[in-house]
This record gives structure tokens, sequence and C-alpha cells, in this order.
């Protein structure tokens, strides 16, 4: 049985273009990362900015292209894959709920998209799918019609999720999905999550910043550190008692709302040389 | 679940727009010269063209001499000014519009294509945009209308053909921007073409920018006809034209001078008014969307 | 303990398209000498506004009035603007959470940190330059040398921030404001900065106001602090009472609806519905509409409370935690 997602030995990295002529060194940002999500999991993937994991999921979204290594869909190559079908498999949620909106298209125009592009559909039916999907989400009937300006930040998230909700895909990739919110917020779309998991048996690979998001929704976890994946492993396991310095390190960075405690030490002893 | 209901980004822009004093004016005095020149031969009491050297230079109306029958007088050759007047809009507004229109096409094309696919494309638009940049404007299409001989076909031609490149500059500018929004990433991965996305989720967005630098070139063509015409490279009379009328009147310039700024003042007021509405434009579609 | 910043009763409208927004509406809170007071609440509030007034540093428009605002015993509210400017090189800095947006990008950080100091006649080019090494220094912007030649965007976010707190620090204020000052930055970096912070103030005995969403920043760095919801102040006290036992319901609500770490088990609650609008006058508790204690009563004037050092805005005696 294949995993739902496989990443097997990325290696990604960025030319610098230095002048008109100079010619570029490459900066490495994905290196030999390997990684299996299974169909109705949730991998979390934590890092700090720089780490490579927005880079991992645009590699997996085909926004990017790897140097080497290979990303695969339920066993297939996903450059195989055509848009269509690639469509129907992975969707995106991104983190920023202002610049995912196109500010011009109605909510109802922004939720079809997905369908009217999947071609299957006609007009009736897409209408159908629509408004279920703004109740399973929990927006009003009557914003339908609205612009994406005349939403709140959470609102907009649930428009994000519902339009990547659409067809139905057998994954989704979330890159920082609540990190723009507050927390009250956030607390609202987690809980979303949730109880499109029960639903849809949602599989998901979720990128935060934040541990203990992804303590609460994920499955497994992984740590990437500059460009790798140092660690990776069952989530109460993992956070029981991570094994790598970096792991516990970030870990022990994370403040919890408890007064009374000092701030953590947060050398990096294998850092320095 | 309550939730916020804010105002209708569509409707609060009409509203700004409604409240905008310069975008209404611009709009009327633009709108009045479009009724006078559709409907010009209903509303001109004359025939531009007719002569009558009998009646020549009849000063206007209201001045000593005047003629009612002729409201702002006649020309050197004896024609209805007004008349005139009336039918120059033609040429003004089939010139502006034209050029608009055709020269918003190439530049807003490139600058679709460059700023959205970005790379060599990108690095040959801006190529074409420079060659153009570096080529004064208005001294190319003197020199290639006498080559050509004047004729509103060819005006509109040279001008489309030279006054695209604020178009693309702008368009290739807005089009970049938008190429990183996440929506864009979001339709590429819901399978959308590259038409599509430049169809559907691009292009309403740089719309705005694109109307605003459209009432620029429309008055840029306007004034450009008139200095044409004006030059004798233009409009070849009879055709009335406001640049042609300055030109006509240059000898009477002390003795006649209302032959000189009645053209001049029309040109002035359309120009200015269509400044003004895309002043407005800009202004309200400005504060929209985004925080 | 003396008060250093004592706001009382401030209140700023700002007129706009869609009416006048009731920013804030009737903010008081003091900080004193040397402590961390930290103001807490979610994007709207006013906690960032609030930070601006006693900056003086307000939007053009915005309209203020305020009961008092005091900065060791001088009065703020009728000080003109070279008097602001005098201040603020003097005896207050602030920082801010993207501090690219703060540096001028084509100017040496050298350069930056120096003409302020200069300008206002603190000392001279030499002694500036001094005390521009020694900060950095001291914030670990290193080697000093080579950074004081440097330009912003060439340093990484964290070391931004820490040459913005070393400027800051260039005239030896006696309150910082830092507005966000970790928000943008990695877990690990954001301790760092905070633990900068907390050395800079035991070195220099300066007072910080430290703006923030995040409850877990406030619990670890501040001594007491003030929920804001909605422009108001609603409940205020020391962290370690307000954060364990808070009197009121929206603090009670923002934590939990807050996921922290090792309580996976523990549900997360999230608040429904919204803040309201600000516009127009707004009677009684602006949280009502989605407390789960509200009540009729609620709708009408709400008096400040004190309870055992803590003060809030709430009718209930009891709020679960």
């Amino acid at each position: 049985m294949n995993p739902l997602l496989e990443v097997r030995n990325a290696n990604l990295s960025f030319p610098t273009r230095r002048g008109l002529f100079g010619r570029g060194t490459a900066v490495p940002v994905l290196r030999d990362v390997s990684l299996r999500l299974e169909t109705g999991q949730v991998l979390g993937i934590v890092g700090e900015s720089g780490s490579g994991k927005s880079t991992l999921a645009r590699l997996v979204l085909r926004l990017l292209k790897a140097d080497s290594g290979a990303v695969l869909i339920d066993g297939q190559d996903h450059r195989d894959l055509s848009p269509r079908a690639f469509a129907a498999a992975v969707q995106p949620v991104f983190q920023d709920p202002y610049s995912s909106l196109n500010p011009k298209r109605t909510l109802a125009q922004i939720l079809e998209m997905p369908l009217v592009l999947a071609g299957d559909f006609v007009a009736e039916e897409r209408r159908t799918r629509v408004r279920a999907m703004l109740d399973r989400v929990g927006l009003p009937q009557r914003l339908l019609h609205s612009y994406p300006a005349q939403l709140s930040g959470g609102q907009r998230q649930r428009v994000a999720i519902a339009r990547a909700l659409m067809v139905r895909p057998r994954l989704l990739i979330c890159d920082e999905p609540t990190s723009a919110l507050d927390v009250s917020v956030q607390a609202q779309i987690l809980q979303l999550f949730d109880e499109l998991r029960r639903d849809f048996g949602l599989t998901c690979l979720f990128i935060s910043h934040n541990l203990a998001v992804i303590e609460r929704i994920a499955d497994r976890v992984g740590v990437m550190y500059r460009g790798q994946i140092v660690e990776d492993g069952e989530g109460r396991t993992f956070f029981a008692g991570p094994q790598h310095a970096y792991s516990r390190l970030l870990l022990s960075s994370t403040l919890p709302p408890i007064p009374g405690r000092p701030l953590p030490d947060v050398a990096r002893p294998w850092d320095a040389n | 679940m309550s939730d916020i209901a804010l105002p209708d980004p569509r409707r609060a822009a009409l509203r700004r727009a409604l409240r905008h004093g310069g975008l209404i004016a611009g709009l009327a005095v633009v709108a009045a010269v479009v009724l006078l020149a559709v409907f010009a031969p209903l509303i001109a009491p004359h025939d531009p063209a007719a002569q009558n050297l009998t009646l020549r230079l009849i000063p206007p109306a209201w001045q000593e001499g005047g003629n009612p029958a002729y409201l702002l007088g006649t020309d050197h050759l004896g024609r209805d000014y007004l008349s005139r007047l009336i039918f120059g809009a033609r040429v003004s507004l089939a010139v502006g519009l034209s050029v608009m229109v055709l020269s918003g096409l190439i530049g807003a094309t490139l600058g679709f294509l460059g700023g959205y696919f970005g790379g060599r494309i990108d690095d040959l638009v801006m190529y074409v945009i420079t060659v153009r940049l570096s080529m004064p404007g208005l001294l190319v299409a003197l020199a290639v209308m006498s080559l050509l001989g004047g004729s509103l076909v060819t005006m509109i031609t040279v001008l489309s053909l030279l006054f695209w490149d604020r178009y693309a500059v702008v368009t290739r500018t807005a089009v970049r921007q938008l190429r990183q929004a996440d929506f864009v990433t979001a339709a590429r991965v819901a399978g959308a073409s590259h038409r599509w996305i430049l169809w559907h989720e691009v292009r309403p967005n740089v719309m705005p920018q694109i109307l605003v630098v459209a009432t620029l070139e429309m008055a840029m063509a306007i004034l450009s006809e008139a200095s044409l015409s004006f030059l004798g490279l233009g409009i070849q009379p009879p055709t009335p034209s406001w640049g042609i009328m300055i030109a006509e009147a240059r000898s009477f310039l002390f003795a006649k001078p209302y032959l000189v700024w009645m053209p001049g003042l029309a040109i002035f007021a359309l120009v200015l008014a269509i400044n003004l509405l895309g002043d407005g434009l800009r202004d309200v579609s400005q504060p929209e969307g985004r925080r | 303990m003396n008060p250093l910043l004592r706001i009382e009763d401030l209140h700023v409208d700002i007129p706009g398209a869609a009416g006048v927004l009731r920013a804030l509406r009737g903010v008081s809170l003091t900080v004193n000498e040397g402590e961390t007071f930290a103001l807490v609440g979610e994007s709207g509030c006013g906690k960032s506004l609030t930070a601006m007034a006693a900056l003086g540093l307000l939007p053009r428009a915005a309209r203020m009035r305020a009961g008092r605002l005091a900065l060791d015993g001088q009065d703020l509210t009728r000080f003109s603007q070279r008097r602001w400017n005098a201040l603020r090189a003097t005896q207050v800095a602030a920082i801010f959470q993207e501090p690219m947006t703060a540096l001028n990008p084509v100017l040496t950080i050298g350069r930056q940190m120096t003409e302020a100091y200069v300008q206002h006649g603190l000392g001279s080019e030499t002694e500036a330059r001094r005390r521009a090494s020694e900060l950095l220094e001291r914030v670990g912007v290193l080697p000093v040398g080579r950074r004081l030649a440097q330009y912003p965007h060439q340093m990484s976010g964290g070391l931004r921030q820490r040459v913005m707190i070393a400027m800051a620090l260039m005239c030896r204020p006696r309150l910082m404001i830092a507005d966000e000052p970790t928000t943008a930055l990695d877990v690990t970096t954001q301790v760092e900065i905070l633990r900068l912070l907390q050395e800079l103030q035991r070195d220099t005995g300066m007072a910080l106001l430290l703006i923030t969403h995040d409850l877990g920043v406030v619990a670890h760095v501040a001594e007491r602090m003030a929920v804001m919801y909605a422009g108001e102040v609603v409940e205020t006290g020391p962290v370690a009472q307000v954060v364990t036992q808070p009197a009121h319901p929206y603090t009670a609500a923002l934590l939990r609806c807050l996921p922290v770490q090792a309580t996976r088990d523990r549900p997360l609650v999230p608040i429904p519905g919204v803040v309201p609008a600000l516009f127009g006058p707004l009677e009684g508790c602006a949280f009502r509409n989605r407390c789960a204690l509200a009540g009729e009563d609620c709708a009408g004037s709400i008096p400040w409370r004190e309870r055992a050092g803590q003060g809030y805005r709430c009718l209930r005696d009891e709020v679960p935690a």
C-alpha cells in the first residue's frame, strides 16, 4: 500500500543571480528531504524561517521543481499527473487570507472556480455545492455575493479552506494557515480543521512555526532545520521526548502562559565554532 | 455566528465617485462633448462646410455687428463657427477614443505578457519599451505623417503605434505584483491555464489602473491631433478639426481673436475634463481591497 | 514604586468615511518606574494606538481627549510638536514589530544611530560613535566595527531588532515602548530578544511598556498587565493573578482558546462571534455579545471594580477559568 504522499530524497537549491553576466551560486534550500504521509493523517512540519518548510510545500504543489528526488502522490510521480488530476488530488491553503482571495471576485465566483476548472459540473450542481460548502465551513449564505473586502480575516480563511475543499481533494497542503490570525480566530479555524478531518477524513501536510498548534492538530511531526528534516516521529512520542538537539531547543523556546518561569536558555552549542 | 457586514466595495466606490466633485465635473463635460459629437448633424445650425463669402468674418452674436443666426460668428470663408466647433468634436473624440483603445490594446498586451511570464519574455518586452521610450514621440509622428500624408486613419494608426508605452509600463508593474499573489497560485494549483488566470484573476485587478492611463492617453491623443492638424500634417481641410480651425485663424489672431480662442478653449476644456475624470477614477478606485 | 507613565481616561476618535471610529474609550493605566507592564489584546483592540498616544505619534486625523497623560509628572496633553520630539529623543524610546520599516534603508547603521544623538545635543559626534559601539556590543551585534558600516538589509530580522534596541537606548530612555517587538521573529530568536530586553532593564532601570498579543510572552517577562478589548481596558493587575485567575470573562476566554503545549486533551474553546463595530456610542459591556455569562444587566453601565489588586470592568463575581 502506497502512502498518499511520499517525498523521496528531494534536493532543491535556489540560484542567486549576480548582475547580468556574473555567475550565481546555488543556495541549497532542501537537502535530501524524505517523508511519508498516510491517508487520513496530519503531518505537522515545524521549523524556523528559512528552514525550507514553505519550499517543501511549494515543491509538493508543483510550484517548484526539485533538482533531484521525487514527489509521489499515491505512488505516482506528481509531475506525471495532468493539471486536472493533480488539482483533484492536492489543494493548498495559504497563510495570508488577504492575498489568497481575489479582491475583485465574489465568494460565489471564488468558490465555483475549482469546479469550473474541473469541468465535470453543470452550473446548477456547482451552485448547490458552493452553498453546501459555505454551510460546512460556517459562513452564512448571505455572504455568497459579497467580496473578500467585506469579510474579517477569519472569514476569509474559511473561504480559502472552502475553496481548497470544493473538489474534495485527497491531500491538503496548509502553509501557516493560522499564523496571520488572532488567537481567538485561530481557535475557530483549528476547530474547523478538526471537524473537517472528522467529516472528510482529510489528509493534511500542516506547516507551522507554532509548536502548540502542531501538537494539537498533527498525528506526526517533522522538524526542519536548514533544509533538512532532522527529526520525524509520532506526535505524542515527539512531544514527550524530542531526540534532536534542535527539536529540544524549539520545544523549550515556546512560552506557555504560565507565570513565574524564567525565560529558557536558547544557546545553540552545535553552532558554536 | 454573527458577522461584520462591511459595505460592498463596488457600492462604496460608487458612493465615493458620486461625492467626488472633479470626477463628476469631468464626466459631465466629456458626456456633453460626446453627445454633441454623436448628434452633431441634428444640433449644428448650419452645414459646417457650407461657404458663403458674403457672410465672411461675422463676429459672435453678442458683439457689434453680430448675427443671431450665426451664434459664434463665421470664419474667413463664411462658414458657421458654432457648427464647425460641434463637428470638430467628432474628430477630436474619434482620434482620442481610437488611439486610447488601440494603443491600450498594444501596451496592455505587452504589459500582461512581460509582467506575468517574466524571464525572457519580460526581457524582450522591456527591450521594446526601452526602444519606444528612446524615440521622441511627437517628432516621429510628425516625420511619418509628412511622409504618408495626413488622414484620419493614418493619424490614428501612427499615434496608436507610438503612445502605448505608459500602458505597457503601468500594466507590467501591476501584473508583476499580482503574479505573486496567493490567489493566482491557488488558481494555478486548481488547474487554471495561463489564459484563464490572466483573464479572470489578473485582469479585473489591473483594469482600474489601465483605465486611469487610458484617460491620460486619450487627452494626449487629442492634443497631438490638434497639434498635427495645426501644422497641416493631420486631418485635411475642409474636415473641421479644432487644430485646423486654429491654424486657419492664425492670420486673424489680432483682428478676430475669437476665431483662435474658441477652438482653443474647446481643446482645453475637453482635455481638462478628461484629466479630471482620470484623477477622479484613480481616487475612487484606490482605497479598495487590501488593508 | 513611583508611577512613571500615567494615562487616565484616554479617548481617541478617528473620523473616517464610514463615521467616527471610537478607537479608544476611556483607557487608564500606569507604568511604574523600572517595571515591565504588558498591554495585551487582539488586533484592533487599541493597544498600539494607546502606545502611539503615549509617544505623541497619533495619526493626524485622530482626535485625542485625556483626563491625564503624564510622564514623570510632565503633562503631555499640552505638548507642542517640538517638545514631543525632544521627549522622544531623550526620555521615551520605541521599538516596533518590523524594524525594517523603522530603519532607513539608505543610511548605514552607524549613521542612523549617531544622527539623532548629535542633533539633540546629547553629545559630540565622537561621543555618539563611542556610545553606539558600546551599545551594539551590549546587544550582541558583532563585530561592531563592520556592523556600523552596514545597511539594514544586510542583516537578519533578529539582528535588525537588536539594532533597533541599541538605537532606542542611545538616549538612555526611562521608558521603552515595545510594540510587538518579537512577533515577526522565530521562537528561539524571540526568546533571545526578550532575554536581552530583561537584562538591559536590569542594567539601566528603565521601564518597559510591552505591547503584545502573546500571553505566553507576557507571563514570562511582565510584572503587571492590562487586557484591552474594543478600545477599553477590561482588566488589569499583576500578571501572576490575571493569567491564573482572570476576573474578566474576555481574559478567561482568551486563555481558553490559546493552544498551549502539553495540554492537547484540553479542548480549545473558540470565542464565538466578532468584535462589535466601534462607531457611535457603545452602551454597556462591549464583550456581552460573545460572553457566556452575559445577561440583560450587561447592557447598562458597567462599573470599574477592584478585587485583591485586580481591577476589572464586569458585573460578574465568579468567572470560570
